[in-house]
């Protein structure tokens, strides 16, 4: 599933490139998804972490270069995707009993199921919306992003302890 | 079908996927608010969806119990154990639940792994096993590690359980043949020392007069026949038990310990000296205790670890698990034999000393002799052992004969004084160089060509 993932991000932001005339961007992306596709046989958690990084930072340069936002949006879920699905192999690989794994499949499926049907409709949403962002939604928008994120981490980090 | 592959390490630390996504989501707010773009406000969508999802399936705090048991907890080595862990879940379900168990070292998994990862439902129990297999020692299991985790791996709790417990691998015990020793006290029980008394025995002890009782086989009619009216008996020697005192040398000044081999992880392997003294002392309280004496040890090194003196084989299973825990260490305080409890064993009762021997032993040693006590030392030959491991070239030669010509030179000062010095090469059985040492015919009659 992370390949599958991998495949959908990289083939975006490749067709992206390449129809706007940039071959070597294209490329270059291309060979980025090949070396995670293979680093995802590898399970290499350090390996994900980067190229979901990459990724966003790809999306964000093809924002920065006016390219329509939406598939944007769709890599970074299937970045998120792979990166979760690399995360669900590694745990698999703790365990060979078929019924603990066809759970654990199951849990991380439905959870993700649920996340990215979210995702997906907040997106499509807020694409239809087109709200435009002056500086008083700004700061109210920053304000109230900054403490529930901020709320957020601390609820976390308060279960982690 | 290919075989599932191993993780590279057994246990992973948790990763730092909460920290990563926290991250991303401020780093694109940050930006799109500086930016003025609401297209990179929208990528934060997705992860703080995610973060979301994590404070929704946080997992609960786990109220587990957890037990750990052996198949058998005092075992031969080489002889495989198998440990369960029982894991009942009293508390909230959990979604993804990790517990390794941290082994002691030199402890070898033979089978099954020793951690688990599974989801365990309120109420639910789980058990799981592996096998394990040591060499002589003490194995001290004591924390098990767990963590719960939620479906996306972005929360986790983690902490210890203490499941205390011990494993005893005690040493091989090989059968020796008995060794005579002669302490200058014996026991009432009937043993295989001569007693210097007359009674009942073996051996011829003296002739004497006739007393009421005496069975009358032992008449001797050659001495009655020379006397007028009084008969005379042959009297044998009384054979008795006696104590026996072992001491275990486990100074690491002592001890030594050479390369054996490289195994495939190439983990060099190690083979101590102390091993050896290890097996000696098993043997030899094995034999002692066969033959009735009433038998101690004193494991003297990193502490002083005494078993004190018994009979049987309840004394025997004692000693070898006190044998299973021996091991050397530095004491600067035992450094030397000085504070040997010579309490500790019955006052003119045989010591059998297992050591290499240090340069400061026989002061002490010749000390304790005066004091009455018989001393028989074995002692593993720490100079042939450690050239094993040496390269040959003229340096290791000379040094190795410098080293041999100064052991051969304490032995044979301890013998000048009466010590019995058993002079053992670790790689011929011990019962051989007993026999040899122990059972060889006194000098003045291999002089007269008398025995060997």
């Amino acid at each position: 599933m992370a390949q599958v993932c991998i495949a959908f991000a990289t083939l975006v932001l490749v067709v992206q490139a390449w129809l706007l005339g940039q071959r070597m961007e294209a490329l270059l992306i291309f060979g980025v998804g090949i070396v995670w596709t293979l680093g995802c046989l590898r399970s290499l958690a350090w390996l994900d972490s980067l190229m979901l990084v990459l990724y966003t930072l790809l999306v964000i340069f093809s924002i920065y270069m006016n390219r329509p936002v939406l598939p944007g949006y769709f890599v970074i879920l299937s970045a998120l995707a792979a990166w979760n699905f690399g995360y669900l192999n590694r745990r698999l690989e703790y365990t060979s009993d078929p019924g603990i794994r066809r759970q654990f499949v199951y849990n991380h499926l439905r959870r993700s199921g649920i996340l990215f049907t979210i995702a997906g409709a907040l997106a499509v949403i807020g694409y239809f919306i087109q709200f435009q962002l002056n500086l008083g939604i700004a700061i109210l928008v920053g304000a109230l992003g900054i403490f529930g994120l901020s709320q957020l981490v601390g609820f976390l980090l308060k279960q982690k302890e | 079908m290919s075989e599932r592959p191993k993780p590279k390490t057994r246990h992973r630390p948790p990763e730092r996927r909460l920290l990563l996504v926290v991250f991303l989501a401020y780093a694109l707010f940050v930006l799109g608010l500086a930016v003025r773009s609401g297209e990179i406000l929208l990528l934060t969508i997705p992860f703080i969806l995610v973060l979301s999802a994590a404070f929704f399936y946080a997992p609960a705090v786990p109220n587990l119990q957890i037990k750990r048991s052996f198949s058998e907890d005092y075992v031969s080595p080489g002889k495989i154990i198998t440990v369960s862990i029982l894991i009942q879940n009293q508390g909230e379900s959990l979604d993804e639940f990790y517990i390794e168990d941290r082994l002691p070292p030199k402890l070898e998994v033979i089978e099954g792994e020793t951690f688990l990862l599974t989801r365990l439902p309120k109420g639910d129990r789980v058990e799981f096993h592996y096998q394990v297999r040591g060499d002589r020692g003490s194995y001290p299991f004591e924390k098990i590690h767990i963590r719960c985790n939620d479906a996306l791996g972005l929360v986790n709790r983690q902490g210890w359980v203490n499941a205390v417990g011990q494993i005893f691998v005690k040493p091989a015990v090989r059968k020796l043949r008995s060794i005579p020793i002669r302490p200058l006290n014996t026991h009432l029980f009937t043993g295989p020392i001569p007693a210097h008394r007359g009674g009942s025995g073996l051996n011829f002890f003296e002739v004497r007069e006739y007393n009421l009782g005496d069975p009358l086989r032992q008449i001797n009619w050659k001495i009655t026949a020379r006397h007028d009216d009084d008969l005379y008996t042959n009297h044998f020697e009384l054979e008795r038990v006696a104590d026996v005192g072992i001491i275990l040398d486990a100074r690491q000044q002592t001890d030594m310990t050479i390369p054996l081999k490289n195994d495939p992880d190439n983990q060099p392997l190690a083979i101590s000296l102390f091993e050896h003294s290890v097996l000696a002392t098993a043997a030899l309280s094995d034999l002692f205790l066969r033959d009735g004496h009433r038998v101690g040890l004193l494991v003297y090194g990193r502490g002083q670890h005494a078993t004190f003196p018994g009979y049987g084989k309840i004394q025997r299973e004692r000693i070898l698990r006190a044998l299973a825990q021996a091991r050397t260490g530095d004491n600067m305080a035992l450094e030397s034999l000085s504070y040997l409890p010579t309490r500790f064993f019955p006052s003119r009762s045989q010591i059998v000393f297992i050591s290499p021997l240090s340069p400061a032993d026989p002061p002490i040693l010749t000390q304790l002799l005066a004091n009455g006590y018989r001393i028989l030392i074995i002692s593993p030959d720490s100079v042939s052992f450690e050239a094993q491991s040496l390269p040959e070239n003229f340096d290791t030669l000379y040094a190795f004969r410098l080293a041999r010509i100064e052991r051969t030179l304490l032995i044979r000062r301890l013998q000048r004084f009466g010590i019995t010095v058993v002079d053992w090469q670790v790689d011929q059985p011990l019962e051989t160089i007993l026999r040899n040492v122990l059972f060889r015919a006194p000098q003045e009659f291999r002089k007269l060509g008398i025995g060997f």
